[in-house]
């Protein structure tokens, strides 16, 4: 798999990703034989580095864009001892970043950047035996992520129609980190949804109220919210026992209809790293109680943002948001005495009728632990709640719009009116299609 | 690494560079007085930032042979043998302020064919400044700033400080301004705006701010107004008030006139362009700043407010106190610590879009709590509650663990310009002094007239924003 971090937030959240991944491949809690490890290491080696340096240093199978040196720049200079970036895959352009402006990223700087991106992209897709799929990491609310990103996803798409593409999305604080987040973020979902096969959608409120509720850690910092999201994106890629699971098969049993390509990750337990030795761990049983929940309708607070709790409420008649398809990770020992079974997310009532019922819920697992961390469950779930998130984006933007507030930022890089109705009236397409389900 | 190009015209604009490339200087570790007192040496985290603030100093700075050197320069010493010299243009039409450059201990920092100089000067009005210099002195104005341009890898804005008030800087100021956006339209140009008091020590100066507004209004990226008056008021609270600091105001003693009062500009321009600069884990690039508040074409009149306004903390404060940062932000919203004397959360104006920049560690549970006291606080337009930036930078400024600029885009702006027109039309009515602008070269009264009519435009574009009514049009439908 190769992976593409645009802009300052993809680049954080790519550096911890890369961090996570290989802790992981050095954790010694593994829970699990010599043997079966190295093969664990080995194929999850492939999938992220591509070699070893000089100093014996693991290469990242990535590659860097940004169009403003800082954030570039401090996340290589973050040495560790374990791994490194390639320097040759670093994209970066001198000049002041780009403006927080949608336009200003897709239009002007990404044709810049176009020759360079496409080369070393092609050139990393050369070096590898059997190529998965390509993961994009990017946020939405600013520029370089959003404008860059949006028009390299057009790009790769008409480049290699063929390879799965896989985003992950961080969308912004609802109450506001940048003025014109909501047009920033429209823009990029109307591109994204049209070219990339799975869009996964992390919300950095909802990371954050984890960060506080459940990690008891009152003063947040970006870091700690990057560290939650490059944790939930490590579950979900790191190798599995079912070996010919990749981007591939994530998008078509995720992704399996064309209207649907918005996925949300949710994930337990989270558990704070300074009391992890004295916490003792939930039967499996309690963890897809907790995952259960947190598909439900009208809760008042995020299930996710709670810990899971022994009482287990599934048999009240709740309502559930219908999904179109669920895909499952365990990681972790299961034993006969704590039996996992996936029954309650089976259940009718989760699901769309449409879906053929074995398509429903794919569940995959791996013994080995990860992190250290004896269970981590990870749901990767397509359902309609994502409507409601989207429509408080369209509600800001189109309230923006409809008095013309900043417009003329856009328009100055040729990006018109009409192109804004035009994504308007992409993402209103979008929202219908979640809210009929 | 992002780099500005100064600009300071005038008087006024070359002494607030006076105050601008020491205290820059000092925020890169630099000593730039030999013995007696140097009170700002208390800077505790210079040693932590040290490899950050280095790799910044290309920012305000031209270094020759850049390979050679580790840009980690101690003493002014260092900088002549390296040949350092600042990014700075310096045009005054009086020799006065610019030769005390040249007499100072950092005159081998500028360099010679980068002062543009004239004597006379331009007799405090506006017209002789912008038409009879502006014109005389274009060539060699466009070749300066070419010259140095080129030697940019990065260029990322102007920093144009000048005072409106009088002839040269605001004149001719404002027809360099021009001049950047005919010739460099893609670089921000950033504006640090000196209104006069209004006890007036120049007669015509509502002509001149009059004239010199309607300039800055057409061709600036942002404009950053500062007034006397209120810079003066703080410089006095600091004086008369708690004496905790004693240093401070020893400091402030030993300043040349005006130089406390210029320090907090520059301390805001210092500020504004950390972001830029500096990293951090939410950056904020000066470019993105336009993008953030200013949401109509020409409404980039801009308040903004330091806070701690003094120089240096009288003790360091142990961070994690959440007291501390919420006073940090009450401080900054205060309309004691405005730039100007007008109020940006008055009663009846709304903010069209605000930004913090926070320099030093904080955590987002800090910044996203005083994010909602400052949107309960504030009033919004329908559609500009979520007009938020909000920037982190890493490093903080010299003697604080911590500060925090806020820029706020907010209709009370109305009131400066009210008063523009107000006091142009005392003067006008009386048709007092005019010869003076009508006999210089290609000024025509159209010019007053129609920069009046342009301010009055602005004007009425911000009391629109304030009356308006919510646009209510349903969202699109689909079929």
């Amino acid at each position: 798999m190769l992976t593409i971090q645009f802009g300052q937030c993809g680049n954080q959240i790519g550096h911890s990703l890369f961090q996570h991944v290989s802790n992981d491949l050095d954790s010694t809690d593994t829970g699990i034989s010599k043997q079966a490890n190295s093969a664990y290491i080995e194929e999850s080696f492939e999938n992220w580095f591509t070699s070893l340096n000089k100093d014996g240093k693991r290469l990242a199978r990535a590659i860097l864009v940004d169009t403003e040196h800082k954030v570039v720049n401090k996340v290589c200079s973050k040495s560790s001892n374990c791994w490194t970036y390639r320097s040759q895959n670093l994209i970066c352009q001198a000049g002041g970043g780009s403006a927080n402006n949608w336009a200003y990223g897709s239009l002007i700087k990404g044709p810049q950047l176009k020759d360079e991106i496409l080369d070393i992209t092609r050139r990393e897709i050369e070096k590898t035996d059997c190529f998965n799929g390509i993961l994009l990491l990017l946020s939405s609310a600013g520029g370089t992520g959003s404008g860059v990103g949006s028009f390299t996803a057009e790009l790769l798409r008409n480049e290699f129609p063929n390879k799965s593409i896989v985003a992950s999305i961080v969308l912004p604080y609802a109450s506001g980190e940048i003025s014109v987040q909501n047009y920033n973020t429209m823009l990029t979902l109307a591109r994204f949804t049209e070219s990339i096969d799975l869009n996964l959608l992390i919300q950095n409120e909802q990371i954050h109220t984890i960060c506080t509720n459940i990690l008891k850690n009152v003063e947040t910092k970006l870091i700690n919210i990057n560290d939650v999201i490059s944790k939930k994106l490590c579950s979900l890629f790191q190798p599995v026992h079912q070996s010919w699971c990749g981007v591939n098969f994530l998008t078509s049993t995720i992704a399996c209809h064309p209207s649907y390509k918005l996925a949300t990750i949710k994930s337990t337990p989270y558990i704070s790293p300074s009391i992890s030795q004295y916490e003792s761990f939930y039967s499996w049983r309690t963890y897809i109680d907790h995952l259960k929940q947190m598909l439900q309708i009208s809760v008042l607070t995020d299930t996710e943002a709670k810990p899971p709790s022994n009482f287990l409420n599934s048999k009240a008649n709740h309502l559930y948001y219908k999904s179109i398809s669920n895909m499952l990770l365990s990681r972790g020992n299961i034993t006969e005495n704590d039996m996992m079974t996936c029954d309650d997310l089976r259940s009718k009532n989760l699901y769309v009728n449409w879906n053929s019922s074995s398509d429903q819920l794919t569940y995959l697992n791996q013994e080995r632990r990860l992190l250290n961390q004896d269970k981590f469950l990870t749901l990767v779930t397509n359902n309609s709640q994502i409507h409601q998130t989207l429509d408080g984006i369209v509600d800001k933007a189109w309230n923006l719009y409809t008095h013309s507030a900043f417009l003329h930022q856009y328009k100055k890089f040729g990006l018109e009116e009409d192109d804004f109705l035009e994504a308007f009236a992409k993402i209103e397409n979008v929202i219908k299609d979640y809210k009929s389900l | 690494m992002s780099q500005f190009i100064t600009v300071q015209v005038g008087q006024c604009g070359n002494q607030i560079g006076s105050a601008f490339w020491p205290l820059t200087l000092h925020e890169y570790g630099v000593q730039t007085t030999s013995g007696g007192v140097n009170l700002l040496k208390m800077y505790k985290n210079y040693s932590k930032n040290s490899k950050e603030l280095s790799d910044a100093f290309s920012s305000f700075f031209y270094v020759p042979d850049s390979q050679q050197h580790s840009f980690a320069f101690k003493n002014v010493s260092d900088l002549e043998q390296a040949k350092v010299k600042a990014r700075a243009v310096l045009v005054d039409m009086e020799d006065s302020v610019v030769s005390r450059f040249s007499q100072g201990p950092l005159s081998n920092l500028f360099d010679r064919t980068c002062t543009i100089t004239n004597y006379p000067g331009s007799g405090n009005n506006w017209a002789v400044g912008y038409y009879t210099h502006g014109l005389e002195y274009y060539n060699r104005l466009e070749e300066t700033i070419r010259l140095m341009v080129e030697k940019c890898d990065c260029l990322h804005g102007f920093l144009l400080m000048h005072s409106v008030g009088g002839g040269t800087g605001s004149g001719l100021g404002t027809a360099t301004l021009k001049l950047l956006d005919d010739a460099y339209p893609h670089v921000d140009r950033f504006v640090s705006s000196v209104y006069p008091a209004s006890t007036q020590d120049v007669i015509t100066a509502p002509y001149n701010v009059l004239l010199a507004t309607r300039e800055l209004i057409e061709h600036a990226t942002c404009v950053f107004p500062s007034e006397n008056r209120a810079l003066q008021d703080m410089c006095n609270m600091y004086r008369n008030g708690k004496r905790e600091n004693a240093d401070q105001a020893k400091y402030n003693a030993s300043c040349l006139p005006f130089q406390d009062m210029n320090s907090i500009i520059v301390n805001m321009l210092m500020h504004l362009t950390s972001g830029s600069r500096f990293s951090g884990s939410l950056n904020t690039d000066m470019n993105e700043l336009a993008t953030n508040l200013v949401a109509y074409p020409n409404l980039h009149y801009i308040f903004s407010s330091i806070s701690p306004v003094a120089l240096t903390a009288p003790y360091i404060i142990t961070t994690n106190n959440k007291k501390y940062y919420d006073e940090l932000f009450t401080n900054a919203w205060s309309r004691n610590n405005q730039l100007i004397k007008v109020d940006p959360l008055q009663s009846r104006s709304l903010i069209i879009g605000a930004a913090h920049i926070y320099r030093g560690d904080a955590s987002l549970t800090d910044i996203r709590r005083n994010i909602e006291r400052f949107q309960s606080k504030a009033k919004f337009t329908a559609w500009s509650k979520e007009a938020m930036k909000v920037g982190l930078c890493s490093v903080p400024p010299v003697g604080h663990p911590a500060s925090l600029l806020c820029l706020m885009n907010s209709t009370a702006i109305s009131y400066l310009f009210k008063d523009i027109i107000h006091q142009f039309d005392k003067l006008y009515k009386k048709k007092a002094h005019i010869h003076h602008y009508l006999q210089v070269d290609q000024f025509e009264n159209e010019d007053f007239i129609g920069s009046r009519e342009k301010i009055l435009s602005v004007f009425d574009q911000y009391i629109r924003i304030e009356r308006q009514t919510p646009i209510n049009i349903s969202r699109l439908e689909l079929n």
